[in-house]
């Protein structure tokens, strides 16, 4: 006799954790959590802590907001949503409060994959990004999003998300220019 | 289609990493949340029952046929532990028949019991502790779920006054000198039938 199945479908998570099922929810989270706190940390900087708590705050929200999930779009994407709008709305706190921070010193964290520099100094230009252009740039250059869709996420027009990407992309670009031309100099 | 000026995506985004492990804490923490705040439930789960329910019919049972000094149980020299674990992939009962599990895991333990095969079965509470060989020792009662990392490899089964006696005793065990993680669970129902 076998007791065990097979991974339950997102829609099947969806309807157990709206019942409460505590067993479904972890199931969910470790499926979709890795993705989301890696956009976590990337729209907090690199602060481990303020990943963790946006990642907090978009589960307790999510899940009472389950029955809202319309399907139409995939469950990562719908989650994504919420993450960015948790974002959004601690960005607005913090600034009324001054306290938002930068954090440029990615070399200790989970980040980059190995140490090679052009990874880590992209890390850190992403960081430095204004919030759009980082948003729209994570979700179509590092998470796949369509225009439509990240229009959707951050109900934006696409032609907008499209003109942010490129010049987010434009700013990186020139960022990571610098360091290399003062890299040169330093040599 | 690019915008003007746009030379298309950097060539060091291909090197970015798609996914990254949470902190090993935070599931806890927000399982732990949407408990507290009701919208999951922290159920007295049916394997929890079901061992209840198993332990106190096999224990009965055992009592039982004991008498009989059962051929089985004669030959027997040697004890294994079954240790059943109930992971996200895990069956539930369903809703409509919640106590199926129980039904079937004591008929079959109560069947074993009767071919003198059984030896024990309890539950386990619901305050545990992990020990680790760095000395720490964390608290995972409100974080049922939780489980060590590694291969399970061993169990004893001791007997102290209390818990923090049950935690004194754990400390010492040589598998966390040899980087071994423990982890502690108060048997609360079972009893070893007697011989």
């Amino acid at each position: 006799m076998t007791i065990q199945k097979t991974d339950a479908s997102d829609e099947q998570l969806v309807g157990s954790v709206m019942s409460g099922d505590e067993r479904a929810f972890r199931q969910m989270y470790r499926r979709h959590c890795p993705s989301l706190y890696a956009m976590a940390l990337r729209l907090s900087g690199g602060a481990e802590d303020d990943a963790d708590e946006l990642i907090q705050e978009t589960w307790i929200r999510a899940v009472p907001a389950l029955a809202g999930f319309r399907r139409q779009s995939a469950l990562r994407t719908w989650l994504t949503g919420i993450l960015i709008n948790c974002h959004r709305e601690r960005i607005r706190r913090e600034s009324r409060h001054n306290k938002v921070q930068l954090h440029e010193d990615v070399s200790d964290r989970q980040l980059v994959d190995s140490a090679i520099a052009d990874r880590l100094a992209l890390e850190t230009a992403v960081h430095a990004l204004p919030d759009g252009y980082r948003e729209v740039f994570l979700l179509h250059d590092v998470e796949g999003y369509a225009h439509h869709e990240i229009a959707q996420l951050l109900k934006i027009q696409p032609g907008t998300s499209k003109s942010q990407l490129s010049r987010a992309r434009r700013l990186l670009r020139q960022k990571l220019m610098d360091r290399d031309d003062s890299r040169g100099e330093a040599v | 289609m690019l915008q003007d000026g746009d030379e298309g995506p950097l060539p060091e985004v291909q090197g970015l990493v798609r996914e990254i492990s949470p902190p090993p804490d935070l599931e806890n923490r927000i399982v732990g949340e949407l408990n507290r705040r009701g919208y999951l439930k922290r159920k007295r789960t049916n394997m929890m029952t079901l061992f209840a329910v198993a332990a106190s019919m096999a224990t009965f049972a055992v009592g039982y046929t004991l008498g009989s000094r059962n051929e089985a149980v004669m030959d027997s020299t040697r004890e294994y532990a079954l240790l059943l674990y109930a992971g996200p992939d895990f069956v539930q009962a369903p809703a409509d028949d919640p106590d199926r599990h129980v039904r079937t895991y004591s008929a079959w333990g109560t069947d074993l019991a009767r071919r003198g095969l059984l030896t024990d079965a309890g539950e386990l509470g619901a305050d545990s502790w992990l020990l680790r060989e760095d000395g720490s020792t964390t608290d995972f009662s409100s974080a049922r779920g939780a489980q060590p990392e590694g291969e399970l490899t061993g169990f004893f089964l001791v007997r102290s006054r209390d818990a923090t006696q049950a935690l004194e005793i754990a400390r010492t065990h040589p598998h966390l000198r040899n980087r071994g993680t423990i982890a502690l669970r108060e048997i609360v129902t079972g009893q070893t039938p007697a011989r």
